[in-house]
């Protein structure tokens, strides 16, 4: 049965090096879990403490109630789907899929029935006594998740199942993934270093970085309010101008808007703008001046990048509209901020203050 | 607490793979560091009641009859390894480049010739260039004495063709692999024609060339068979070494271990310069970008063909001779211009025995060498820590010792109770096992290192404990190629002289030892009737590496 995933500050190192600084989360019952982070960050390195692949040096792991510390890998009941398959190549379809279920000493008829209803389920069906070198890479991840899941895994892990494929073709087994995750009600942990599958495919993600946990939220919350810079540049775009916050406004100069501060805070600070926050005018208003630096035509919209008076560059999104007008490199314009939707950050901290 | 529980408590605490590391640690102690160091301690041993002295080695290099047999080594192998490689890069790189039709064909002759032991090439050579020689005996015929072929001339011949297939073969290896766009890269700088080739294609194989040609220096230096059939009065060290030690008045087994830790001394330097080198700057290139084959024009085409043709066909006189001559009536040492398979008929009824020990000790040798292979390289890749690594080292290390010297090491460590094998089947079993060793443990950590680990995890994740994971995954994965590697060794087993020239006796004679005994009895119907098979034993066992190894596998 799927299990409630409990991480408690647990700790992972190499020699002087802490690859994994107490880390503690709490991951419900057929929750789909991302773990998004740049390359180095621990991501993978907890994955494979969960699966029993690397040991734990501090803290504990428990699904459901029981502590998994040191229970060997093999004890543990995860189904864990790798990065490049690891579809044993001299076993068929039907065979890679049996393995785990003939170490349970299942009967040969009802691993016939369970290995079947998985490959419907995968859709893989046709293909049960094909040879893995007779199959595509998304053929191969078909038959890894099915694999994994098979035997009704406690908790279903993931490494960038998704990054050996094809750009179209990773877009379509997400949505595979996803429907067969959310289906069977499994508790899924997700690795993954690329912000937009997680945004697209998790219930909720832990942002990480150097070994620690930088910010837990659903996707939209991270989005949206990133809780510090690191977050904020890492997923989606950011654009970082150095600012005044006095008496809950922000100050550019002799541009300001309000700001959303959560405490009151007066000082240096950081904006943070994603290109759709910005608004860009040809005639002069209240906004900062600046000078259209280069502009990409990204098909149903334009990305400007603008040089500001300070010497500062932000990114800028303009949507088509009819009539509208492409800018060119040159052109002076005058930029205002979208007051709700910008994030401010702390000067020394790089912690959100709204 | 009785034993038992002590014992099974010992062994669940040292678990699987301890047991592994320290059986291979115990095999190799006994068979290999204790007659190693048996015969390093000879060496040093004084006369009488002196315990350590230097006598042997102040002998040696005092005494023209010791001092000799090294720079008569040294010469030899020097010179056949410049012209291996003199002969083995051009050829290697006109095959790889240029249009040359049927290059299976031409690398299926080389790597023939390869793989057949050196001294059937000495037989060979002897029987046509000889005293007696096919073509001496016809160049005589219109007045043309051509020069002695035994002694410096005939060794540097048979070496240079012999183990010139090792440079070629590398070679060819290396510009397979070669990525292409750093030669275009060249031409886009303007830079062209043998210009390129100097300042980028070979800078770029030569790791690779020096590589085969370090081989070449040290299997020359090493054989025993080839000096002793065509070397005479020209004495090399492992002649030397070989009389000294089975010497018809007892020998002497101090100068005997003396030299032998000299030639080893001698390919071990070799070796290490290499690889410390320009060893150390080897490039590893994805081969995904090929150069393209150049189409020669009618004239160079014709000539570069022939050529080609004419090299691989003289690699391949000794195996074309055996075979010819194989199936000409004889009397004694005279071929009478006749056909008759009496050759074959002596061979059944004389020497069947010979065959049968040869493939028996071979396949066993393989069987063990499989098993060694899989195991040992395990630990060393998966379960690696210093202790594997000083594994590894001391596995590596019959690579510089020369067959006799296996050979004579073996002998002298174990012609005494409690480990009396001197004369027995297990000896050459044990010496064969040794010699191969390193090949095979370097072909298996190589296939260890190509299996890719989440492999296991995967299983291991669905349930299988470690232990059978190795057994159902990655045993059997490994399998396919370590036991093509084991075919290599077996081929180079069922050809091996050096060792079992000192190790045989009346009971465990080869073929090879019954081909070098029946040269010498001038018994040549026979003794080319042996080889042939041997070739055929060859050809076969290459034909099941290559259906093993999908075309794909390199014999080198």
């Amino acid at each position: 049965m799927s299990q409630p995933l409990s991480i408690n500050d647990v700790v992972k190192k190499y020699g002087d090096f802490t690859a994994i600084d107490g880390v503690t989360l709490d991951i419900q019952s057929g929750e789909f879990f991302t773990l998004l982070g740049p390359s180095g960050c621990g991501k993978t390195t907890l994955l494979r403490m969960i699966a029993g692949f690397n040991t734990i040096e501090a803290g504990q792991i428990a699904f459901g109630k029981r502590v998994i510390n040191k229970i060997p890998a093999h004890q543990r009941n995860t189904g864990m789907v790798f990065q490049n398959y690891a579809i044993f190549p001299h076993l068929s379809v039907y065979d890679n899929i049996a393995y785990g279920l003939k170490a349970r000493k299942f009967s040969a008829k009802a691993i016939d029935q369970k290995v079947g209803e998985v490959l419907d389920l995968v859709r893989m069906s046709e293909y049960k006594n094909r040879q893995p070198s007779q199959l595509s890479g998304g053929q191969q991840q078909r038959i890894a998740l099915a694999r994994a899941i098979v035997i009704q895994p406690e908790v279903l892990l993931m490494d960038e199942p998704l990054s050996n494929l094809d750009a179209k073709l990773r877009v379509e087994m997400r949505s595979v993934i996803k429907k067969i995750q959310k289906n069977l009600n499994i508790t899924t942990v997700y690795v993954t270093h690329d912000q937009e599958e997680a945004l697209a495919i998790s219930d909720r993600i832990a942002v990480m970085n150097l070994g620690t946990i930088q910010q837990l939220g659903t996707p939209l919350e991270i989005y949206t309010r990133p809780s510090n810079t690191f977050v904020a540049d890492f997923i989606g775009t950011s654009s970082f101008i150095d600012v005044t916050i006095k008496d809950s406004k922000v100050l550019l100069g002799s541009y300001s808007f309000p700001a959303a501060l959560k405490h009151p805070y007066h000082g240096q600070a950081i904006l943070a703008v994603r290109p759709e926050e910005s608004f860009l005018s040809l005639e002069e208003n209240e906004g900062l001046k600046a000078t259209i630096n280069f502009a990409t035509f990204l098909g149903d919209f334009i990305n400007y990048e603008v040089l500001l008076e300070s010497g500062e560059t932000i990114q800028v999104n303009e949507y088509l509209k009819e009539g509208g007008t492409i800018k060119s490199a040159g052109d002076q314009v005058y930029v205002t901020f979208d007051a709700e939707k910008v994030n401010l950050f702390d000067l020394s901290t790089k912690e959100s203050l709204i | 607490m009785n034993d038992q529980s002590a014992w099974t408590r010992i062994v669940n605490r040292i678990g699987f793979w301890g047991i592994v590391i320290i059986t291979i640690f115990a095999l190799a102690i006994l068979f290999l560091l204790y007659p190693l160091f048996g015969m390093i301690a000879r060496s040093f041993q004084g006369s009488e009641d002196r315990i350590f002295s230097l006598a042997a080695y102040k002998d040696f290099f005092r005494l023209p009859y010791y001092y000799r047999t090294l720079k008569h080594s040294f010469a030899v192998s020097s010179l056949t390894t410049l012209f291996a490689v003199l002969l083995g890069v051009p050829f290697g790189f006109i095959v790889a480049r240029y249009n040359i039709p049927g290059k299976k064909i031409l690398n299926a002759m080389v790597v023939i010739s390869l793989l057949s032991p050196p001294f059937i090439g000495a037989y060979s050579w002897i029987v046509l260039l000889g005293r007696n020689g096919f073509i001496t005996n016809l160049l005589r015929l219109i007045n043309i004495e051509i020069p002695t072929i035994y002694g410096f001339r005939g060794l540097l011949l048979v070496f240079t063709l012999k183990l010139f297939p090792f440079v070629y073969m590398y070679v060819q290896g290396a510009l397979q692999s070669f990525d292409n766009s750093l030669e275009e890269a060249a031409e886009n700088l303007g830079v062209s024609g043998v210009k390129k080739l100097l300042t980028v294609t070979f800078p770029l194989i030569l790791p690779t060339i020096t590589a085969g040609a370090v081989i070449v220096f040290m299997t020359s230096m090493a054989d025993l068979g080839t000096p002793l059939l065509i070397g005479e009065g020209y004495k090399v060290l492992p002649v030397l070494v070989y009389e000294e030690y089975m010497g018809e008045l007892g020998g002497d087994a101090v100068m005997a271990s003396a030299m032998s830790v000299i030639i080893i001394i001698c390919t071990l330097s070799v070796l290490l310069l290499q690889r410390f080198t320009i060893g150390r700057r080897s490039y590893s290139m994805s081969g995904l970008n090929p150069p393209p084959i150049k189409k020669l024009k009618t004239g160079p085409f014709i000539i570069l063909t022939t050529l080609s043709y004419l090299i691989a066909i003289i690699a391949l006189s000794p195996q074309i001779t055996t075979l010819v001559t194989s199936f000409i009536k004889t009397q004694g040492p005279i071929f009478v211009p006749a056909f008759s398979v009496k050759s074959y008929t002596d061979v059944w009824y004389k020497l069947s025995a010979n065959i049968t020990r040869t493939f028996l000790y071979s396949t066993i040798a393989m069987v063990f060498m499989i098993i060694i292979g899989i195991f040992t390289s395990y630990v060393i890749v998966r379960r690696k820590s210093n202790l594997t690594a000083v594994l590894d080292f001391i596995l590596m290390s019959p690579y510089v010792i020369p067959g006799s010297v296996i050979g004579i090491i073996l002998i002298m460590a174990f012609n005494k109770p409690p480990f009396m094998l001197a004369g027995t089947a297990s000896i050459l079993i044990i010496s064969y096992t040794i010699r191969k060793i390193p090949y095979i443990i370097r072909s298996s950590t190589g296939i260890l290192y190509q299996l890719d680990l989440s492999s296991e995890e995967a299983s291991i994740n669905l349930g299988v404990p470690p232990l059978k994971t190795f057994f159902k995954i990655t045993a059997v994965l490994m399998l396919p190629g370590v036991i093509s590697g084991g075919i290599l060794s077996w081929i180079s087993t069922i050809n091996e002289l050096s060792s079992t020239m000192i190790l045989y006796s009346g009971r465990t004679g080869t073929i090879s030892v019954a081909i070098y005994t029946e040269i010498i009895k001038d018994g040549y119907g026979t003794a080319a009737a042996l080889a042939s098979i041997l070739t055929l034993a060859t050809v076969l066992s290459l034909f099941l590496f290559n259906r093993l190894t999908k075309g794909k596998g390199s014999v080198i």
